[in-house]
């Protein structure tokens, strides 16, 4: 029985990291001729034929611009909330609706929250298609996650220690911040890197609030429009005046995102490792 | 004689449960006082609720008086802080900060303001020393205190404690998850310290009682059975329920 069960198991697990290499294969080996210094830092521009020339150095630049201030706006508030739902008073009816809401906002398709980023932050409070608003909205969608995560990591970290800061005469918010979220920390790390590989790649949230597919120049403030990977792909392979032209350009832009991921993702484990080597939680 | 605690009348509950029941004497300053008696019989409600470490459970309340230096630390407006400034506690599992040794003994003083190094080494160093554990530490400090063995983590616990300076010094069940020869050195800790401060020790061992305790103080089911002088309770108790107990009929 034993053996069955680790045959259909090893049998899983290798056709999905074969479909998992083939697709990074195929991208690599359609995308690959298109990479170069050029290619990563040049503005863009099209030829007569719409072929592209130039390169994607404006939509590096806007996803990163982008994901860094949704980051810079929902990591810091989001840390404060998931130490409080952890650490306080929080079994009543109140902070269990709190909580349910966040979960359901960390679901909810990131095309909604494009619509309402482009409702509040574009047409509302007036930002326009812009950096802030794309921004603010990438925000939205990474506060539960900061939020959740954080929280889980504070709570698993052991009662007793928080005895032994109450017994020396700590307050709560000194046992919070000095004691358990220090304990915390490389978890919530972790956490918040996973949301901002998550909002590196969205589309959906920044489509109505400020990416545009072609600009000529990089943007010079927080308030102009912007250019941004993944949307580029979409817009090279669907709307371009030249498709099949623009494809490999595009195949291009997935080697970068992957590799963003990917560089992402390790220095997540680097990070985690060099933490437990340090304090062992 | 000198008391450090006034117990009068003393009664805790978990809900509906009665644990402690109209608990009364007196706690002797700079001596220690072993808390013995079978389990679930309250000694471990009884030493937490002198520091008010029950308080952080929705459902516990007492009622009656722990008086320190005058004044009754039940009352609801008794600053806990400042308590438990200078009432400390060692857990029966040690449970040091996931941090350096320096910082775990500092905790105490940062948190309550104090930010000049010199102290803060001074105190450190006298601490860890009063602890009996300065000498294996002390070649490196930032060494993260998860990395000692479980007697020296306890003995950190200690010095931990003793950075703020309290009068007393509560400790439930210390050396139970200790082995023998780390227990006999928190046991010489605890004896030397015992002219300074006072110590108030939850034990079920009763022959750690026999070799440290001054006085000690005998609960069963919540009730204070008998209190007095530590030789006078285990060769000629007046209670037969102590007698019982320490004779090992149950335990």
């Amino acid at each position: 029985m034993q053996k069955i069960v680790f045959f259909i198991v090893s049998v899983l697990a290798i056709v999905t990291l074969t479909a998992m290499m083939g697709i990074i294969l195929i991208i690599f080996v359609k995308g690959i001729g298109v990479i170069n210094w050029r290619f990563l830092t040049s503005l863009t521009s099209f030829d007569f034929y719409g072929v592209p020339q130039g390169g994607i150095g404006p939509a590096i630049v806007g996803t990163f611009l982008v994901t860094g201030l949704g980051l810079l706006f929902s990591v810091p508030l989001g840390i404060l909330g998931g130490i409080f739902l952890s650490e306080y008073k929080t079994k009543r009816r109140l902070f269990s609706i709190m909580r349910m809401s966040v979960a359901n906002l960390a679901g909810v398709p990131s095309v909604v929250h494009g619509l309402f980023g482009m409702a509040v932050f574009t047409v509302f409070l007036g930002f326009g298609l812009s950096i802030l608003s794309a921004s603010l909205t990438l925000s939205i969608l990474a506060l539960p996650i900061v939020i959740m995560v954080t929280e889980n990591a504070m709570k698993n970290v052991p009662n007793s220690v928080r005895e032994a800061a109450f017994a020396l005469g700590a307050k709560r918010w000194q046992s919070a911040l000095l004691v358990v979220f220090p304990a915390a920390f490389s978890k919530v790390m972790t956490g918040v890197i996973l949301a901002s590989v998550r909002i590196a790649g969205e589309t959906a949230p920044i489509l109505f609030t400020g990416a545009t597919l072609y600009l000529t120049y990089y943007p010079h403030g927080f308030n102009e429009q912007f250019m941004a990977l993944p949307y580029m792909i979409w817009g090279l392979v669907t709307t371009s005046i030249n498709i099949s032209a623009s494809t490999p350009f595009a195949y291009g832009i997935a080697i970068v995102l992957i590799t963003l991921v990917a560089v992402m993702n390790i220095s997540v484990m680097l990070l985690r490792l060099k933490m437990r080597k340090r304090a062992v939680l | 004689m000198e008391f450090s605690l006034k117990i009068e009348n003393l009664c805790a509950y978990f809900g509906e449960k009665k644990i402690l029941d109209s608990i009364t004497f007196d706690i002797p300053s700079k001596a220690v006082t072993a808390i013995v008696g079978p389990s679930g019989c309250g000694k471990s409600t009884f030493i937490r609720t002198i520091n008010r470490m029950n308080d952080r459970f929705e459902n516990f309340r007492a009622s009656g008086k722990i008086i320190l230096d005058g004044e009754n630390i039940l009352s609801k407006g008794y600053p806990l802080e400042s308590l438990r400034m200078r009432v400390g506690m060692v857990f029966q599992r040690p449970n040091p900060f996931p941090k350096s040794i320096y910082e775990n003994v500092a905790f105490g003083l940062k948190i309550h303001g104090i930010k000049n190094k010199k102290v803060l080494d001074e105190t450190v160093y006298s601490s860890l020393k009063a602890a009996a554990v300065y000498e294996q530490v002390k070649d490196d400090l930032s060494l993260n205190a998860y990395k000692l063995s479980g007697g020296q983590q306890q003995r950190l616990c200690i010095a931990r404690a003793l950075a703020v300076k309290p009068e007393v010094i509560l400790l439930d069940e210390p050396t139970s998850a200790i082995d023998p020869i780390a227990t006999k050195q928190i046991e010489e800790v605890l004896e030397r310290l015992s002219k300074d401060y006072t110590i108030v020790i939850v034990t079920h061992n009763i022959q750690q009682a026999a070799r440290i305790a001054d006085y000690i103080a005998f609960f069963y089911l919540g009730k204070l059975i008998e209190f007095g002088k530590a030789e006078k309770i285990l060769t000629s108790p007046k209670e037969k329920l102590t007698n019982d107990y320490l004779t090992g009929v149950y335990s």
